[in-house]
């Protein structure tokens, strides 16, 4: 795979917490503009780490995260967010002492000079149910809507690239389907997009790339349908469709319904 | 029977009451204590306790959300804060008595070096130890460490002696029967305006609410895009300043001091933070005038020289209560 054209990138990623201890061995991970791409992966793949070394929280052991062909993999969090990489975390994503609308205020430190009135108003186009509950505080939010609080903010300050860890952790499928739903109409304004999902099957038919990440190290990588139809993915990490009478049939025509 | 049995549901109501409405609860028992206590001593005598409550819950509440703060931004229990407040006085001693000028360039010196402190110690200790990633009990023993280098630095320096600072203690302002000496005013009057002041801040600046969204969740905060390390430094300006005004005020307001000002003040600013709700900036700042008054009126009960001991009594009972504060909400949801 070539670097060119690449908005985000990773090259023999090494990261981890314990002294001694990698989690990622060389990840390598390329996001073409535009683009929405998947990581997938049993637990404790190390795909929460990775996006948390590409974000800045978790500085890598050795190799390179570049961004438009810069290399971040110095750069606190904070700095990386003001380049334009928006960071959605899987848990305690929203800041619950706070009110809807200061949550969403505290995106647009990340840019200066960021329009507020007008990106609100925008960003209450995109979630109505953030609009009725603006005065409320995050903390009684529900889990669909806190997701959808700290994805929102994020939004404010007009990222280039969104990075999403578990989007659909801990959700109710109805709402899986409707966050879902939003991050491809966030694709749709022009936003790549990364995401780590445990909901393998649902993330990869609407990717247009995904890679299948196991034991910190790189085993699959293909368009989203083609992964999702290759058999050795399929019984390796996606299992039965869970769905599917026969168990372990290429699941083609159940996710396209969906 | 039949009483009994009314008495035992409005019990249930009350304790109901209590549970959903605390900060209600909390101000109906207060006040029926006030009310008691002023039926009891009559009008004079409850009121000019209640003026020294005040002027005591000033500095408290002062002192309170500085060490509030810190604790709410970086998780610190910072045993030191006590002698940034004794660092504040004596440094008000040096331009005031030392130098022989007016107390009004006293106040805004002693903000300036004791935020200076905070700052310092930031980028020379708290820093480097949070980029290592230390946990708590590390950082509680620096803190403890700190609080001994300040004030014996304090005592080696300016000797262990009481010390006065140049302020008008005699002459008294009556207003309906009570009186409150000038400098009690003057520093009744200067709290209450920081602390409104630092309130709105928090409320409606930018500054203010990136520093509630540390408190609340410090690595979002950095992921949000917010320069945690720059509103940290922030926050010790604030902390630092807050004290260095509280110590020059205790120090006007009760006329002398020594280098263990604030080493005997500090476990009174825990427990006005404590009463509001650890790390709430304006539990601290009512919890602060909450334990002056609670201090000053026990002296209407039994001998003043237990008054400590009666907030300290009152802290415990609060923590058994209320773990989370008079107006704590968890912080869990």
């Amino acid at each position: 795979m070539t670097a060119s054209g690449a908005v985000l990138e990773t090259r023999a990623l090494v990261a981890g917490y314990l002294p001694e201890v990698d989690i990622l061995h060389g990840v390598e991970v390329r996001v073409a503009e535009g683009e929405i791409v998947t990581i997938v992966g049993p637990n404790g793949a190390g795909k929460s780490t990775l996006v948390r070394s590409i974000c800045g929280l978790l500085p890598p052991r050795s190799g390179s995260v570049l961004y438009r062909g810069e290399d971040i993999s110095r750069a606190k969090a904070h700095a990386i967010v003001r380049k334009g990489v928006g960071y959605v975390p899987q848990l305690d994503n929203v800041f619950v002492s706070m009110t809807v609308e200061e949550n969403l205020e505290l995106g647009a430190i990340a840019r200066p000079g960021t329009q507020l009135q007008e990106r609100l108003e925008m960003i209450y186009g995109l979630f109505p149910r953030l609009a009725e509950r603006r005065r409320q505080r995050a903390g009684t939010l529900s889990g669909g809507e806190r997701q959808m609080l700290a994805m929102a903010r994020t939004l404010v300050p007009e990222p280039d690239v969104l990075v999403l860890d578990e989007p659909s952790s801990g959700l109710a499928p109805t709402l899986v389907a409707a966050v879902f739903e939003r991050i491809a109409a966030i694709n749709r304004t022009g936003v790549t997009i990364l995401m780590v999902e445990q909901n393998a099957r649902r993330a990869l038919a609407m990717s247009h790339r995904g890679y299948v990440l196991d034991l910190g190290c790189n085993r699959f990588e293909g368009e989203g349908r083609e992964l999702l139809e290759d058999p050795k993915v399929i019984e390796l990490y996606l299992g039965r469709d869970p769905r599917g009478v026969g168990g372990r049939r290429a699941p083609r025509g159940h996710e396209a319904g969906a | 029977m039949q009483s009994a049995r009314a008495l035992g549901a409005q019990q249930r109501r009350l304790r109901e009451a209590v549970r959903t409405r605390p900060a209600l609860a909390g101000s109906a028992f207060f006040l029926a204590i006030a009310i008691g206590l002023l039926i009891t001593n009559g009008p004079n005598v409850f009121g000019q306790t209640t003026v020294f409550g005040i002027v005591s819950g000033s500095y408290f509440a002062l002192g309170a959300v500085g060490l509030t703060l810190v604790y709410g931004v970086l998780r610190l229990v910072n045993f030191a804060h006590g002698d940034f407040l004794t660092f504040g006085a004596y440094m008000a001693f040096v331009i005031n008595v030392t130098l022989g000028l007016p107390l009004i360039f006293a106040i805004p010196f002693a903000i300036a070096t004791t935020a200076a402190i905070g700052v310092g110690l930031e980028l020379l200790m708290w820093r480097p130890m949070r980029a290592k990633g230390a946990g708590m009990l590390p950082l509680l023993l620096m803190s403890i460490g700190l609080a001994f280098v300040i004030r014996n630095g304090i005592q080696m320096v300016a000797g262990t002696g009481q010390r006065n600072l140049r302020v008008n203690l005699t002459s008294t302002i009556a207003f309906v029967g009570l009186r409150i000496g000038r400098t009690e005013l003057i520093v009744v009057a200067t709290s209450v305006v920081v602390l409104t002041l630092i309130g709105l801040m928090l409320r409606y600046t930018s500054l203010g609410k990136q520093m509630r969204a540390l408190a609340d969740n410090f690595d979002l905060a950095e992921a949000t895009g917010i320069d945690t390390n720059r509103i940290v430094l922030a926050t010790w300006l604030l902390a630092g300043g807050l004290a260095g005004l509280a110590g020059v005020l205790y120090a006007s307001a009760v006329g002398t001091f020594t280098p263990d000002l604030g080493f005997l003040l500090l476990l009174s600013l825990f427990a006005a933070v404590v009463l509001g709700g650890i790390g709430d900036a304006y539990g601290a700042l009512a919890g602060g005038f909450l334990l002056g008054l609670i201090q000053e009126w026990s002296t209407l009960v039994i001998d003043a020289r237990w008054k400590i001991a009666v907030g300290f009594a009152a802290l415990i009972l609060t923590l058994v209560l209320r773990p989370q504060g008079i107006f704590g909400r968890a912080r869990t949801i």
